[in-house]
């Protein structure tokens, strides 16, 4: 290691005094570690929603619901209320000027756009 | 806080007697770990770990935090991302969370043994996995004596109605980094029952940000980075008090610099046209002369148009050059659109109510008569991170303000430090004589097993 890294201690120790189990007992190297881990909806459907009475608050319910207005549209590119929509792309656009530039647009970047409001066609 | 800031290791953890609680803020952004009773939090840094490979050894190492840009040269950081133990608000990703203890009890200056009991924040309603994790690593792998978990925003509350700002009934709105809640106070306890939460947070608006801003500079895509959005965040957004006539606004303004564009074009295109004309003219004269020394030529052939002889050599293609126009990204109605997800969260696809909304969804689910709303409504702290940005406190009065009769009081006032306050909070908790009591302990634990957490709630009015 490099003097500068050591003294700024930028990196953490591989055994700490105050640890009772280090971290290379718990995580042997050399052994793939594979994913281990589950995401969070996972979790919580595996855990939570069989077990708990449904009157109690938990993680899940608490969760606000729908919002009770319509959603309003805005224009994908410029951020203004979009009274249209292209059919071809299914972008929302608030003029011409605007729909000139969306038909330029490759398609890659019309997908970028359509992910930013989680529309985009997503292929498995 | 700088970006690149780095905690000092304390020097005096042996000069806390094994009772003093240490108290940890377990934020989804930042990570704040002290002693109970004190004002400030010791350590704090970014709840972030990056695996790294040491450039010229080869190895895989661990950097917890922000580091120094002109350190991090030494290591490979290409195949490694910043990860987060947390997914939304929710601890999940305990060998993350693991190095960030490792981390934390290291700065606070730990060296033998961690033994004094914990006080750790969490997400309302944490589910109990998550609970038994955490408490599962502190017990086997710190050996920590005791732990007591209890809501980061219940503990803000507390202590602005300690200083004056909020009753004993109110309603905390709390904008994090993951998420947002909203939970009401009666008789200074929370009422879990009626709070509830959309997964919006700050990191949303600088990722919308970022990802805005990569789309309409794609030639700056690589350098825009979520860390320089966030900074830009910081600096420039506000929210709109209303929405709409703010992008009428910004539409108008917008509509007047393409005009003046289109007259300063338009300038342009005359003036090219009129240099067309005199280069035609002057053409036409050049050709009149060549005619001329023709003529000339004819009649003395020994004559030489010394002008033409020399022979120009073609210029190489210049490079285009760039200017400062390359180098700038102007954000405009980014300011104020980017913001604005925390009251419309459909603008970036999810199907939740926006944060003044969330009020009267809380309010319908608490089972009180309309005078205690009426005196909770006058008594609302904002408190987390997103409170800060300008604009925000007006902005959420007028959206509650259309969700309560008409003329129905209502008080909105800000944490008076909306970052900090969690922390010192539950530093004053735990430095609480009857904080013991709040406490569990590894017996308990091996006794109960996850089923203790099922009712486990701290009594926050001590």
């Amino acid at each position: 290691m490099e003097p500068e890294v050591v003294k700024a201690e930028a990196v953490l120790p591989l055994t700490l005094p105050f640890k009772k189990v280090q971290m290379a007992d718990k995580y042997p190297k050399g052994q793939s570690r594979g994913r281990q881990w589950k995401h969070l909806r996972n979790l919580l459907q595996g855990a939570d929603a069989s077990s708990l009475p449904p009157d109690r608050p938990n993680y899940l319910n608490i969760q606000s619901p729908p919002s009770i207005y319509p959603p309003k549209r805005y224009c994908d590119i410029t951020g203004f209320e979009a009274p249209y929509v292209d059919p071809r792309t299914k972008l929302r656009y608030a003029d011409p000027e605007v729909f000139k530039q969306i038909r330029m647009l490759p398609d890659d970047y019309v997908q970028k756009y359509l992910a930013l409001r989680n529309a985009a066609v997503v292929l498995r | 806080m700088p970006s690149a800031y780095r905690p000092e290791r304390q020097p005096d953890f042996a000069s806390f007697p094994d009772t003093t609680p240490i108290v940890i803020d377990n934020g989804a952004s930042t990570f704040r770990i002290g002693w109970a009773g004190e004002e400030e939090p010791r350590v704090a840094f970014r709840n972030i770990v990056q695996r790294p490979r040491h450039r010229s050894s080869g190895e895989t190492v661990t950097v917890v935090g922000d580091n120094d840009p002109a350190l991090m040269k030494y290591f490979d950081c290409t195949r490694s991302v910043i990860r987060s133990p947390f997914d939304d608000d929710v601890v999940y990703q305990f060998e993350y969370m693991e190095y960030i203890l490792d981390y934390a009890f290291d700065r606070l200056g730990a060296t033998s043994e961690v033994g004094h009991p914990i006080l750790m924040t969490e997400c309302e309603c944490n589910p109990s996995f998550s609970r038994a994790r955490m408490s599962e690593l502190l017990f086997e792998t710190y050996g920590v004596p005791s732990i007591a978990f209890g809501i980061d925003d219940a503990f803000s509350y507390k202590y602005n109605q300690k200083l004056g700002n909020c009753g004993e009934d109110g309603l905390a709105i709390s904008c994090e980094h993951g998420t947002c809640h909203v939970v009401p106070f009666l008789k200074g306890q929370p009422v879990l029952e009626a709070c509830c939460r959309t997964n919006i947070g700050g990191f949303h608006i600088t990722d919308f940000l970022r990802q805005l801003l990569s789309l309409k500079y794609p030639y700056h895509s690589a350098s825009i980075t979520w860390e320089k959005a966030e900074e830009l965040k910081k600096e420039h957004c506000y929210v709109a008090l209303d929405y709409m006539s703010e992008l009428q606004i910004f539409k108008l303004k917008e509509k007047k610099k393409q005009i003046l564009l289109k007259t300063t074009t338009e300038g342009r295109m005359r003036a090219k046209q009129r240099r067309a004309e005199e280069e035609a003219l002057r053409e036409k004269q050049e050709e009149e002369r060549r005619f001329y020394f023709g003529v000339i030529f004819e009649m003395d052939p020994t004559f030489v148009n010394k002008a033409e002889a020399v022979q120009q050599t073609p210029e190489p293609p210049k490079a285009r050059i760039l200017t400062a126009e390359d180098y700038r990204i102007s954000i405009g109605i980014e300011r104020f659109r980017c913001p604005e997800i925390l009251f419309q969260p459909g603008m970036i696809g999810i199907d939740q109510a926006g944060i003044d909304e969330m009020v009267s969804i809380s309010l319908r689910r608490l089972m009180e008569n309309e005078s205690v709303k009426e005196r909770i409504c006058q008594s609302i702290l904002v408190t987390g991170g997103c409170s800060l940005i300008p604009g925000m406190i007006p902005r959420l009065e007028s959206g509650i303000r259309q969700f309560r009769p008409y003329l129905a009081p209502l008080r909105l006032v800000r944490a008076a430090d909306p970052l900090l306050d969690a922390w010192r909070g539950a530093a004053a908790f735990a430095a609480s004589s009857r904080f013991g009591r709040q406490t569990f302990s590894l017996a308990d634990y091996r006794e109960h097993g996850e089923n203790l957490f099922h009712r486990y709630n701290i009594v926050y009015s001590l």
